[in-house]
């Protein structure tokens, strides 16, 4: 049984799993897993941030990830860590996003709307600021385009941000990204395939 | 689609992975930091949260609520239980009179009192009333 069948099948739905402690686990294991949380830990936070336009809500999904996998999958085969990973932190970017609809909605009908708000909003121009570090006019160049980038990426629907962004940040092949969206390789390619064109229409003036 | 448009899409997605994983390696030193804090903060939480204490602290906020259902049940059912206070029955004009009468209530109240001679005079008086009239 190849390791996407493995994992479909023994975890439906990704129910959590009950029965873990960190504390059985060989002080082997636990530095392996810690281990692996350093090698994502970069990259799952750009994939965050990303999607969520916002740093201090990205940092928050990664620990939120971070957490989850190691609270309850920490006993599978590490092999397993980094589609279950990504795939908890997709989940904890929606679970943001849709949180971040709800205070939206009732923000706008209340009479002081606007104010406290803007402190998060995806606006932020503060929070969304380049480093203020001098540089170089073609790391201008590149930050430009670069912000351009995320900003694209951001107007994907989920599944083709996800596919992209995975296979861009993290480097993943098919068969993993499919693993992580628990969706089949011919589903990834395809929407993979529609973000890169969307994203060369929507960035085609920074790419010529 | 073309071999030509193809590549030039091969090309965007090289360039694209170039960027963002150029970005990602550029992540500045506090940025990194915070990362690395908040990894020890889950595998500590983690622990933590397998921890003996926590599995009791966790049933902490259920107990007390239960605890505060269980005394409101308790002294509901006490109330319903306990007859309410009986409203002392309706006062005679004759105890009214008796707690009116300080004399006759100091009285009622000696304890050596042959209620039988006071009540022998009050017939002896009553007696002596109807003799007198007839």
């Amino acid at each position: 049984m190849n390791l996407c069948a493995q994992l479909l099948t023994e975890s439906p739905g990704l129910a959590p799993l009950e029965v873990f402690a960190l504390q059985d686990s060989t002080p082997l294991e636990s530095a392996q897993l810690a281990d692996f949380l350093a090698t994502v830990e970069r990259p799952a936070f750009r994939i965050a941030q990303i999607a969520l336009r916002h740093e201090q809500d990205a940092l928050d999904a990664v620990q939120d990830a971070m957490l989850r996998l190691v609270r309850r999958y920490a006993e599978r085969p590490a092999a397993q860590w980094r589609p279950l990973f990504y795939r908890i932190l997709e989940n904890c970017v929606r679970d943001t996003q849709r949180r971040r609809r709800t205070r939206n909605n009732v923000i706008a009908w209340l009479p002081w709307r606007g104010t406290e708000d803007d402190e998060h909003d995806e606006t932020d121009v503060i929070a969304q600021a380049p480093d203020p570090a001098p540089s170089p006019a073609a790391q201008v160049q590149t930050d430009e385009t670069l912000q351009a980038l995320e900003r694209a990426v951001a107007q994907l629907p989920a599944r083709q941000r996800q596919a992209f962004l995975l296979r861009s940040i993290e480097g993943m092949d098919v068969a993993a990204t499919a693993l992580a969206m628990r969706c089949s390789e011919g589903s990834v390619k395809t929407h993979y395939f529609r973000a890169l064109q969307t994203l060369r229409e929507l960035l085609g003036e920074y790419w010529s | 689609m073309s071999a030509e448009e193809d590549g030039s899409l091969d090309e965007f997605a090289r360039r694209t992975r170039a960027l963002l994983q150029e970005s990602v390696a550029n992540l500045d030193g506090a940025m990194r930091s915070r990362l690395t804090r908040a990894r020890y903060a889950a595998l500590e939480q983690a622990a933590a949260g397998n921890s003996p204490a926590w599995s009791w602290q966790r049933w902490l906020p259920a107990g007390a609520i239960a605890s505060a259902v269980l005394t409101v049940l308790i002294v509901v059912g006490q109330q319903r239980a306990t007859p309410p206070l009986q409203a002392s029955a309706p006062a005679s004009g004759e105890d009214i009179e008796l707690l009116a009468d300080a004399d006759g209530l100091a009285l009622a109240q000696e304890a050596d009192v042959d209620y039988d001679f006071y009540e022998w005079a009050v017939y002896a008086a009553q007696d002596d009333h109807a003799g007198v009239g007839t």
